[in-house]
């Protein structure tokens, strides 16, 4: 009896371990002009990272990845300071949503734009401050963090510089090390909009862009 | 060739990897977009990686350029700026 629960135990831990490393798992890669990989073909490089991504935060390799794969080193390097900026930044969850949806729209990067828009309600950014940025308008009734957030970045994406203002204002309201982070995130997201740009990443089946062109 | 990029103009003459270099670089940043045309161009000439190293660059230094501009960080002492503004 003890034995057969002990047994029953070693099936069920090698059950886990089995499925949490299947040995060819499915990395469900989706891709535009660069052809989706599948994980029987990857070098061991690549499989570092498609191992460190699908063990880590995010749990997808959805994004970025399928193109990033193409250069393991610093596809690896990336995903780590994008790890970093969705998951470990001083930005507040909201505001740094609104930042990557600001620079989602200066890029028209579609497939960002849609799974950020998610993510920045479910994060409490208000539905028509949405919809402002989506159109290309300054959106009415921030409150003065998302102000100043607005303001920075938007500055920042349309004239490369950012004025005494509005620099003094996101320092004082947030300090040194939040207005860094704000700036990576702006920075990790123009590239990450490329890449996908490049690629012309599909969005999901069955889903529409959202981004109409500007103007 | 530098003194062209600085001044905002289309560098001449090109060897072909500097011209794919400069279709690719070029696009992607003035239109956010890359054509089929210079996508297939740059594919073949430097291949697959080389092109997602080239696209990161482009984000690195965008990224730092940012931080620099924010920051203003000066030029070291005695040396004038030697971009002017385009339009």
């Amino acid at each position: 009896m003890r034995l057969s629960i002990l047994y029953a135990g070693i099936l069920i831990l090698a059950g886990t371990v089995v499925a949490q490393t299947p040995a060819t798992p499915d990395l469900h890669l989706r891709g535009g002009r660069f052809r989706p990989l599948t994980y029987s073909e990857l070098t061991p490089e690549q499989k570092t990272l498609a191992d460190n991504v699908l063990n880590g935060e995010r749990h997808t390799l959805n994004g970025p990845f399928n193109v990033l794969l193409r250069s393991p080193e610093m596809g690896d390097l990336a995903q780590k300071l994008g790890t970093y900026i969705r998951f470990h930044t001083t930005v507040p969850l909201k505001l740094n949503e609104f930042a990557i949806l600001i620079t989602a729209r200066a890029l028209n990067a579609q497939y960002d734009w849609s799974s950020h828009h998610r993510y920045a309600l479910k994060a409490g950014l208000s539905p028509d401050i949405i919809e402002a940025v989506a159109t290309g308008k300054r959106p009415a009734n921030m409150q003065p963090d998302e102000e100043i957030v607005y303001n920075f970045c938007t500055e920042l994406i349309r004239t490369t510089q950012v004025s005494d203002a509005t620099f003094h204002a996101a320092v004082d309201k947030f300090g040194e090390r939040t207005v860094v982070d704000l700036i990576s995130v702006v920075g990790y997201y123009h590239f990450v909009s490329m890449i996908l740009n490049v690629d012309r990443y599909p969005l999901p089946e069955g889903t529409q862009p959202e981004l109409k062109p500007l103007r | 060739m530098i003194d062209d990029l600085a001044v905002g103009k289309r560098p001449s003459p090109m060897t072909p990897e500097q011209e794919v270099t400069y279709n690719f670089c070029n696009e992607l940043l003035k239109t956010k977009q890359v054509s089929d045309a210079t996508f297939h161009a740059t594919v073949g000439k430097l291949g697959e990686q080389k092109v997602v190293d080239l696209i990161a660059l482009m984000g690195y230094y965008d990224f730092v350029s940012m931080i620099l501009n924010v920051d203003r960080y000066p030029l070291p002492n005695g040396e004038k700026p030697q971009l002017k503004p385009l339009h």
